[in-house]
């Protein structure tokens, strides 16, 4: 698994995909939560998503949750008792300008952490971090500090309007939010560790990005002081 | 199925409870006296917000209390998760009369497949060791006892009365306690002779009760009752000064007399406010304060109420007192005069006005000035939820639907070491996020952005270090500015460097 392009081509939900088709470019019905498609809708980004936040890469839904056979013949989602669970998925309008006009298009749906959804709101965005977008590379916009678990623009940017726009996005879309980069800390940390002591670890389901560029960083640790001479 | 339709329970519509009572020895008095009553279960079928909810309220597995009902709760939640309604909950069980109709005969063990009767809304279950009970409140004016095991002979009237006497049922502090401090000062001059008027009526109310509820109307009676042989020491203290006054009229050699009677009165007959005020002012000396125990019968406010003045001995009026004062002086004041044995103890709020270096102790002061009691907390701080383990914690939360449920916190088996929070562990902030589901650390409007900066800024002075440019004028710049913002973020400075 890997971060995190956002494969969206498959929509487990065919009866919201042609509903969709039918309302073509024409003005949307009200976006709601309680709406009848809202949780196709959501479960199918969830499989596209792997149960993680499509921003924060936090986990939002269990596997089962996650599994085509949520949906019936019709291709509608089927209603299932769940636990509760402190992080759960909420779908997200990526730009909010569009979710008046056009708030059941598919592109700008996202299924993310409920904890960032609400300070999220309203806020401008812009597509270099949209995890779907064609060109979408974490690695040329984003590294990851190991020691503080926080994610900041790439130093190798010297477009200082750039860096900005990444600062500014990584804020929006809640990559070092308190209680997610909590989370990812308190999940990578013992990883980390295991990594550096040569062990072995089990597969990472979440922060998956943060943790490859972990391992990044690690090699690279490892071989400069292997140049050196001091291994 | 017996029924007392005369009980109100006005707090709660359609309430169902069921007590289990245990008991080491099922002939002897004696020995029920010696047994601890503790709240074991409460099941919610359908009771304002609450929905088919089950809170075990005993140690698991693995626990060297296993399966004893808990020594503390605490209750955490968002506003209208229905901590305080789980209080009253507890207070209406407790409050509720016993009555001929409660002798009712268990059927069957109060085991988890003992079926919630149809009419039943909530279930509570306890432990009076080996006897056990079941109390139903169905609906707002009709409670149902049952009782299983009772000992031989004996009514469960008898019972109860038997097992809490010289003892206090419930001791119930209301978030608002402060209050109380208030209507005990509105009340009209006191005299001596009201004050021992109100002490003989309060020994009759004490031997009727067995409750000692804060929020009800007749606060000030039952703190009369609480400082009982307090205000009698001082009233007794009151009649030697005035015989020393007298006496010195007639002639010094019997104003002398008089003292030395004084002396010996005093000598004989220790002052119980001072063992009061030794632990009051464990914490009352945090605030450069302490118990006055001295009085000079100047003005009738000696007779009020518990003084208090600083260390340098000026005395503090009541206007002048904090609210954190009160609370303090509010709170263990009954516990330190009230026989807490078997006592359910419900706190609402005991952070209430209180510094976070006080809140880091409060808990363990109540719980050793009452170490045979059952407490009930309801609270919204970290610093309070840190003096607890993790299955002494009840979190509700709502659900999509908008009915409450209990958040886990352990994986699989209730058993000690499936459990993935431990509040005891943590710092406060991460208390927050993981407990309280805080989301943000800081104010995030500030700190987030600053963070993603300044961790932008640290890569960069260990690039700049790894190529030896540190002292470049890059360098100099890349550091002013880290430094400013690390300043800001309290982050080390030092701490860029690699490890």
């Amino acid at each position: 698994m890997r971060m995190r392009k956002i494969d969206k081509s498959q929509i487990l939900s065919t009866a919201y995909q042609s509903w969709l088709r039918q309302l073509d470019k024409k003005t949307h019905p009200k976006y709601s939560a309680a709406h009848k498609y809202y949780k196709d809708v959501l479960v199918s980004l969830l499989f596209c998503q792997q149960g993680l936040c499509a921003y924060t890469e936090i986990l939002i839904a269990e596997k089962e949750r996650c599994r085509p056979d949520n949906f019936d013949d019709a291709g509608r989602y089927i209603e299932r008792e769940k636990p509760e669970s402190s992080f759960s998925a909420q779908l997200d309008h990526f730009d909010s300008c569009l979710k008046e006009k056009y708030g059941w298009r598919w592109e700008n749906f996202f299924a993310i952490s409920d904890k960032i959804n609400t300070e999220k709101g309203t806020q401008a965005v812009d597509e270099i971090l949209k995890p779907d977008s064609p060109d979408y590379d974490p690695y040329k916009f984003l590294s990851y500090n190991d020691k503080r678990h926080l994610f900041h623009a790439n130093i190798d940017i010297e477009d200082e309007r750039l860096v900005e726009r990444i600062e500014q996005m990584i804020v929006v879309l809640g990559l070092n939010q308190g209680t997610i980069k909590d989370n990812r800390r308190a999940y990578l940390e013992p990883k980390k560790k295991s990594l550096s002591l040569g062990k072995e670890i089990e597969p990472v389901y979440q922060f998956v990005t943060a943790f490859e560029m972990i391992q990044k960083q690690l090699l690279n640790r490892r071989s400069f002081r292997d140049s050196e001479g001091l291994a | 199925m017996p029924r007392d339709a005369g009980l109100k329970i006005f707090w709660f519509y359609a309430v169902n409870i069921d007590i289990r009572y245990h008991l080491f020895n099922q002939a002897l008095g004696k020995c029920i006296r010696c047994t601890t009553m503790k709240i074991r279960q409460i099941d919610i079928k359908d009771y304002n917000q609450f929905k088919n909810l089950t809170l075990d309220l005993t140690y698991p597995k693995g626990h060297q209390k296993q399966g004893q009902p808990l020594d503390k709760v605490c209750f955490l939640g968002q506003s209208g998760t229905g901590k305080t309604s789980l209080l009253n909950v507890i207070r209406a069980a407790l409050t509720a009369n016993l009555t001929q109709e409660h002798d009712h005969i268990l059927q069957g063990t109060l085991t988890k497949e003992y079926p919630m009767p149809i009419t039943s809304q909530i279930l509570i279950t306890a432990d009076f060791k080996k006897v056990k009970s079941r109390i139903e409140i169905r609906t707002e004016g009709e409670m149902v006892w049952q009782w299983q095991s009772l000992p031989l002979a004996m009514t469960a009237k008898q019972f109860m009365e038997t097992f809490y006497q010289d003892k206090n049922k419930l001791i119930a502090f209301p978030a608002e306690l402060i209050t109380n401090l208030n209507q005990i000062l509105q009340e009209k001059p006191v005299s001596p002779v009201s004050y021992l008027k109100t002490t003989a009526e309060m020994e009759q109310r004490s031997k009727a009760s067995n409750i000692f509820d804060f929020e009800t109307d007749n606060v000030l009676d039952i703190w009369n009752e609480i400082l009982t042989d307090i205000n009698a020491y001082k009233i007794k203290e009151l009649k030697y000064s005035q015989q020393i006054t007298k006496a010195l009229g007639i002639s010094a050699e019997e104003g002398e007399r008089a003292f030395k009677n004084y002396q010996h009165w005093k000598a004989e007959n220790p002052n119980p406010l001072e063992q009061l005020a030794q632990q009051l002012n464990l914490i009352l000396n945090k605030f450069s304060l302490t118990v006055k125990t001295s009085f000079d019968f100047e003005s009738m406010e000696d007779l009020k109420f518990i003084e208090i003045e600083s260390l340098d001995g000026t005395e503090i009026p009541y206007s002048g007192w904090s609210t954190g004062t009160k609370q303090v002086i509010l709170t263990m004041t009954p516990l330190l005069k009230l026989n807490t044995d078997d006592s359910i103890i419900l706190l609402d709020e005991p952070e209430r006005s209180l510094y976070p270096d006080i809140q880091t102790e409060i808990i363990n002061y109540y719980t050793q000035l009452a170490p045979n009691a059952q407490f009930f907390f309801a609270t919204h701080s970290p610093i309070i939820a840190s003096a607890f383990e993790p299955w002494e914690i009840v979190e509700l939360k709502f659900n999509t639907e908008g009915t409450v449920y209990q958040e886990k916190y352990y994986q699989g088996e209730r058993q000690v070491d499936n459990y993935l929070i431990d509040p005891r562990y943590l710092r406060w902030d991460v208390i927050l996020m993981r407990v309280f589901d805080l989301a943000v650390e800081g104010n995030e409007k500030f700190r987030n952005q600053a963070l993603t900066q300044a961790a932008r800024l640290e890569a960069l002075l260990s690039k700049l270090k790894a190529e030896n440019r540190l002292e470049t004028e890059e360098g100099q710049k890349t550091w002013a500015a880290y430094q400013a913002l690390a300043t800001k973020l309290a982050w080390r400075l030092d701490a860029y460097e690699e490890d």
